[in-house]
């Protein structure tokens, strides 16, 4: 038990902390961080428990989410030459100031989204990592910061339903992954089609269409 | 194996074609054949589920029950619709923005999507049934941005990145519902649409209230429902116009019955309140402002594309009042209409050179099968009659009324009113106004044919509806949950 939450505060930080970098390639070691923990909850869950099934789905997240995401996002923002984001509406500083008020917040009203039986605390931490997520693609410019915000918003999902599910069926947890990989990937093709046409990926300075 | 999966058949064959031929004349055939074939096929599988016939299940986690095969025959009619108009109108593909590599590209990802919307049909559990969503909108996003343009890249940006993150609550709200059958001692099986809804009077109240509210906005978002619509008009403009067609006839379908089937277990719980008290307001209400959104197009597909919302709005409010027959016959209506629509939106772009609202006029002038074409289809899709839309809306405001739930009456009339004399004064000008200048395109007559047999199709679906025949709907389709 208290490895799973020292698993979840290690996850916590990570994104709490890349609410607070803009250099790409920090976020992303953020990210692989987030997914290594997240990954290590059904792999140690399982050692302990003697599960083949869940180890099997932790060596898979951790393959996914904390080493071939950030890869490819990397070998992507190198070939874009995104090295640095840049923050819209707040700054880096109060945004880590917002992340750490929703962790109170969530950590203290974690009960109301806890299964029964399951700890309120772990759920708080899961509802706070998703919010971080939100705030990340809320306060980035670049189109590479609102995926890496959303992954972080997907990983905060699977923190809560490791945490407070048996788990789902594994086909059904292979079938999420990999729909995610490809999502990645997808986005990582859009955004060299965005270089191309618009010559910049500030996607706040996307305004071809309108309401 | 089972026979359902003979439906993934024909478009395996269309899709590795498409990717096999570097001839697109071949591959236009083929994908026109292949689609027509689809609709038979989906007959024979689908008519006697429909008849009252067994309800098969397989490969675990699918089953074809009767809302499924309702649906799958939607789709399959729309895919019919959408290909025979690209093989149509893709006689010489720079008329209209493509390439014959992105020609080949729209017949094999149309396909594939066609697989994954009927697998979204079928799913008889939400971890399949989120598999199956999030494999739609991978489909879809490279077909929004086929034409290249610079819209159309920011269209499909929109479009991932909104409904990425809308599903991504949608899988927040598939956990939380399994979280809330903890206590019950549930096995692996507590994300079984039909076991959830057997236990659904024992779910943990309060997350199971907060796992609808997160399954309204994530599969809301991919419906397009209001305020979560925005990527939706964005992504029918710009997509070509048999990827619209797609689009609107298909894709926004797969939302709403993941919404129905969710709503089978909200409705035997003891939040059933959720229903009539969120759903079919925020369903009012997307009718009302798409309405109002309508009076100030500029862009005949953007109209389509907002007309949408609001019948969206329309299947909300049905879902949220769990009427089966209004809600199966409306999502037959605007498939069969929106689809003709678009697909005529594709005949003007590629003879007009635009869609413009300002730039097209007089098109009953030049192209008189054209224009009465347009004009039935903007009356199909506005519910005017004969049209099945008609029935269906009529249908609804009268089921509200009897429900006493005055304001959503209220909003749904105004709505429904103003975006009728909208788009019919878009049209009429478009249709009727003084001959344009900019007469570019080459012409011919053949591509609105499709859309002529599916605006047929959706008058005769409007004059087949009497009482007995909805009754017969409700006793065949009565069960969201998959029992």
């Amino acid at each position: 038990m208290t490895t799973n939450q020292d698993l979840i505060g290690i996850a916590t930080m990570a994104a709490l902390w890349m609410l607070g970098i803009t250099r790409v390639r920090s976020m992303l070691w953020g990210l692989a961080v987030l997914g290594g923990a997240l990954g290590a909850l059904p792999l140690f869950g399982g050692i302990s428990q003697g599960h083949g099934g869940e180890v099997l789905l932790g060596v898979v997240v951790i393959t996914v989410k904390a080493v071939a995401v950030p890869i490819f996002l990397n070998w992507n923002a190198a070939r874009l030459q995104m090295t640095r984001d840049r923050t819209v509406g707040i700054g880096p500083g109060a945004a880590m100031l917002v992340g750490a008020t929703l962790v109170v917040l969530c950590y203290f009203h974690g009960n109301r989204f806890a299964a029964v039986g399951a700890s309120a605390g772990d759920a708080g931490f899961s509802i706070a990592i998703i919010a971080i997520g939100l705030t990340i693609m809320m306060t980035r410019r670049l189109a590479v910061g609102l995926i890496i915000g959303f992954l972080v918003l997907d990983n905060g999902i699977f923190v809560y339903g490791f945490t407070q599910t048996p788990g789902m069926p594994f086909i059904v947890e292979l079938g999420v992954l990999f729909d995610l990989f490809l999502g990645v990937l997808l986005a990582g093709f859009v955004l060299f089609r965005i270089r191309r046409s618009f010559e910049h990926l500030d996607v706040s300075e996307m305004r071809e269409l309108r309401g | 194996m089972n026979y359902a999966l003979t439906l993934c058949v024909c478009p395996l064959i269309v899709a590795a074609c498409a990717l096999a031929f570097r001839n697109l004349k071949w591959v236009r055939l083929i994908g026109a054949v292949g689609s027509l074939l689809q609709v038979v096929a989906t007959a024979v599988v689908a008519v006697p589920v429909l008849g009252g016939g067994a309800q098969t299940k397989f490969l675990a986690a699918f089953q074809m029950d009767g809302i499924a095969a309702w649906f799958i025959l939607i789709n399959s009619l729309v895919y019919a619709g959408a290909m025979t108009t690209a093989a149509l109108l893709f006689q010489n593909p720079e008329d209209v923005h493509l390439t014959e590599r992105t020609g080949r590209a729209l017949f094999g990802l149309s396909s594939l999507f066609l697989i994954a919307a009927n697998a979204v049909m079928c799913a008889a559990d939400l971890g399949a049934l989120w598999v199956a969503m999030e494999a739609s909108t991978l489909v879809t996003a490279p077909i929004i941005l086929l034409t290249g343009t610079r819209q159309s890249i920011e269209a499909a940006w929109k479009y991932l990145i909104l409904c990425g993150v809308g599903i991504a609550f949608a899988l927040l709200g598939t956990m939380m519902l399994m979280a809330s059958a903890q206590h019950i001692g549930a096995e692996a099986s507590s994300l079984s649409i039909a076991w959830l809804r057997n236990h659904a009077a024992s779910l943990n109240s309060p997350l199971l209230r907060a796992s609808f509210v997160f399954f309204v906005l994530g599969y809301g978002t991919k419906a397009g429902l209001f305020p979560v619509h925005n990527w939706l008009p964005d992504a029918h403009s710009e997509a070509p116009a048999p990827g619209s067609v797609l689009l609107s006839g298909a894709l926004l379908n797969c939302g709403m019955v993941a919404l129905w089937r969710i709503g089978g277990i909200v409705e035997v719980s003891n939040s059933r309140f959720l229903l009539p008290g969120l759903l079919a307001p925020m369903g009012a209400v997307t009718v009302l402002a798409a309405g109002l959104m309508l009076v100030q197009q500029r862009d005949l597909k953007r109209m389509f594309a907002y007309s949408s919302v609001e019948n969206m709005g329309l299947l909300a409010v049905a879902v949220g009042l769990r009427s089966v027959p209004i809600f199966a016959l409306h999502a037959l209506a605007h498939s069969l209409a929106k689809s003709s629509a678009f697909s005529l939106s594709g005949c003007v772009a590629k003879e007009f050179g635009t869609v413009a609202l300002s730039k097209l006029s007089g098109v009953m002038r030049q192209s008189p099968s054209l224009g009465f074409a347009l004009l039935a289809a903007g009356g199909a899709v506005m519910g005017a009659p004969p049209f099945a839309a008609f029935a269906s809306e009529w249908l609804l405001l009268a089921k509200a009324a009897d429900g006493r739930y005055v304001w959503i009456v209220i909003a749904l009339v105004a709505g429904l009113a103003i975006s009728f004399v909208a788009v019919l004064l878009h049209l009429g000008r478009v249709v009727f106004g003084e001959r344009s200048e900019r007469v570019t395109g080459a012409r011919s007559q053949w591509p609105v044919i499709p859309a002529i047999v599916l605006i047929v199709a959706t008058a005769i679906a409007g004059l087949a509806v009497t009482p007995s025949v909805l009754n017969a709907l409700e006793r065949v389709l009565r069960y969201g949950g998959v029992q």
